[in-house]
């Protein structure tokens, strides 16, 4: 699984790292924050979600909410959110600069970036940390 | 890396929720333990093997 999380991953900060920019140059001011509004409002619900789904079924079952299982998985979504934003926030300044000097485009305004370099690493890490543990296999 | 838990889980007739109220770890981790996807630490390995009435060595084999 190491490998192929790991190739599918570099595929999918790739596409992240080209695809945010392009949104940013391609939608208008007003519907990029429609975009940025839905997409943190979605981060909060699912985060919202989660935790009480799993809170409810801890008090449910009696079991604990948390063990060493959950912990490593938590922290292995971390490390891949935390790589995610710092690819992200290279290549978000790598098309400003690009688009600046080439194609002369408006500089891509720093709160859209700045939303971007909270929200997707928070979601990849909802999504990951779901994920290791519904899997359970974390080598 | 094969485990014995599910066997001995069923001898001393314990779900896999009783077992896991009983060495402290969500229900999940038994499952994944059970299937080999998941290593335990030293620590619930051994918490396992005593609610077991086992030893580390009679719960888990590993392939060389």
């Amino acid at each position: 699984m190491g490998k192929r999380l790991n190739l599918f991953m570099r595929v999918f900060v790739l596409a992240l790292v080209m695809a945010v920019p392009s949104l940013f140059f391609s939608l208008q001011a007003s519907a990029l924050w429609l975009v940025a509004a839905v997409a943190i409002a979605m981060a909060v619900g699912l985060v919202a979600v989660v935790a009480a789904t799993e809170k409810v079924k801890s008090i449910k079952t009696g079991l604990p909410l948390e063990d060493e299982l959950s912990r490593k998985a938590t922290w292995k979504a971390g490390y891949y959110a935390f790589l995610t934003g710092l690819w992200l926030a290279i290549g978000i300044m790598a098309a400003n600069m690009f688009a600046i000097e080439v194609f002369k485009l408006p500089e891509i305004e720093f709160r859209y970036a700045f939303e971007a370099l909270i929200v997707v690493p928070a979601v990849v890490f909802i999504v990951l940390a779901l994920c290791f543990k519904r899997k359970g296999k974390l080598e | 890396m094969k485990t014995r838990i599910k066997e001995l889980r069923q001898k001393y007739s314990l779900t896999q929720e009783e077992l896991a109220r009983k060495v402290g770890v969500r229900r999940e981790t038994i499952v994944f333990i059970e299937k080999g996807d998941y290593n335990p630490s030293l620590n619930l390995a051994h918490a396992i093997a005593k609610a077991l009435k086992t030893t580390i060595d009679g719960l888990f084999e590993f392939e060389d």
